[in-house]
């Protein structure tokens, strides 16, 4: 079973600051435009992602290890995919669908859960 | 005759000590920048705590209290724990290479007794670094239980150099990579706060805009002397690095003069990055 290590974990742990810095940048860039519930929306899956971020750091501060079902190339494409997608996002509906399917990934990666991992690594590739 | 071969012996051994005095200068230096660490790894988790903070703050009923942001952060502090376990095996070898050197009595200010508690129970964790930890872990025991000798400084230091390499590598990948991205995280956290707080507010309430606007200028600038800090020690362990690996190249002629002047330098400039260390926290 492919391993996750650290080095691995602490690229995925910089992919998920990105696409946090990109959701934040487009939030105020686009402000008056977005609405209350928007902006709310944004906001919340940028939180989320920071805490992904952090989480994959401290998992790569612990000298460990995690199993994984997905290859790892499958995985650091599938979030190399939703950093650009999250990047490039045309509008805020494609940036919501992206960021929504970050959260999905992450927290996979963050419960350990295989299954759902080879699931959100099909959906973001 | 017989007097004269005696004083010569003694003038051999104390010449060997002396010889190798730059060693221990070096090893002392080196152990002294390792116990900077617990210190600066404690703001790993306190940086945890303050973007946790940030967070709660924008996100559900904005109420939270210590105890929920210490709970949401007591992986980082495990985590923090376990680098410090292995940092103060580290900073124990170069007291024992520092002893040795100078042809002391090994002997340890700090315990690590809590090196086990941190690496047992955990099946995940990287093997090859575990082995180099604990391999330099049981040397620092036994060199202070069977009373090694400044004859045997050749033999530890062609023994446990790959351990110290991997060790110091292990422990400049989390300050390098992993503190200086916890920072970063922080600082998204805070501008992600500040600046939506000064958005929505700062219009209608102008002055009371501007403590806001200090608070977080006052924190970035902590966060800027944080990552100096973090700097400073990325350049200790790599001149602690170059030191070790140097020694292990000239171990069968420790007392040659261009390695005393090149461990005079490491010295040097670990005994220069100290202050910035002990300066951020």
């Amino acid at each position: 079973m492919p391993k996750l290590a650290a080095a691995d974990a602490r690229a995925i742990a910089r992919d998920y600051h990105d696409m946090a810095l990109s959701i934040g940048a487009y939030r105020f860039t686009n402000w008056e435009r977005l609405g209350v519930a928007r902006r709310t929306e944004l906001e919340r899956l940028q939180w989320t992602l920071l805490a992904f971020s952090s989480e994959m750091t401290t998992r790569a501060i612990t000298l460990a290890v995690d199993d994984l079902d997905a290859t790892l190339d499958e995985l650091r494409s599938a979030v190399k995919s939703l950093k650009s997608a999250v990047k490039r996002a045309a509008d805020v509906r494609s940036l919501l669908r992206a960021a929504a399917r970050a959260v999905t990934l992450g927290a996979a990666i963050v419960a350990g859960n295989a299954v759902a991992i080879a699931a959100a690594v099909g959906k973001g590739s | 005759m017989r007097h004269a071969a005696w004083v010569g012996a003694a003038v051999v051994v104390a010449g060997g000590c002396a010889s190798t005095r730059a060693v221990g200068r070096y090893a002392k230096a080196s152990g002294e920048t390792a116990a900077e660490f617990p210190a600066l790894a404690e703001g790993m988790t306190a940086s945890c705590v303050r973007l946790e903070g940030y967070r709660a703050a924008r996100e559900g009923s904005g109420w939270y209290d210590e105890a929920d942001l210490a709970k949401r952060c007591a992986a980082r502090e495990r985590a923090v724990k376990r680098a410090v376990a292995v940092d103060k095996v580290l900073a124990r070898y170069f007291t024992a290479l520092g002893a040795l050197a100078n042809d002391d009595v090994v002997k340890y200010d700090v315990p690590v007794d809590d090196l086990a508690d941190a690496l047992a129970d955990d099946a995940g964790l990287d093997a090859g670094k575990v082995r180099a930890v604990s391999d330099l872990a049981a040397f620092t025991l036994s060199a202070s239980a069977d009373g090694y000798r400044h004859l045997e400084l050749t033999r530890v230091i062609e023994d446990q150099n790959a351990n110290v390499i991997a060790v110091i590598d292990a422990l400049g990948d989390i300050v390098g990579t992993d503190y200086a991205n916890i920072l970063d995280l922080e600082v998204a956290g805070m501008d992600a706060f500040y600046r939506a707080a000064l958005t929505e507010g700062a219009a209608r309430e102008p002055l009371a805009a501007i403590p806001v606007r200090d608070a977080r200028a006052e924190r970035a600038r902590s966060l800027g002397a944080q990552r100096a800090a973090v700097d400073a020690f990325v350049k200790s362990l790599a001149t602690m690095k170059k030191g070790h690996q140097r020694l292990f190249e000239e171990r069968h002629d420790l007392a040659a003069k261009k390695l005393a002047g090149e461990l005079a330098d490491y010295a040097t400039t670990l005994e220069k990055l100290i202050p910035a260390l002990q300066d951020a926290f």
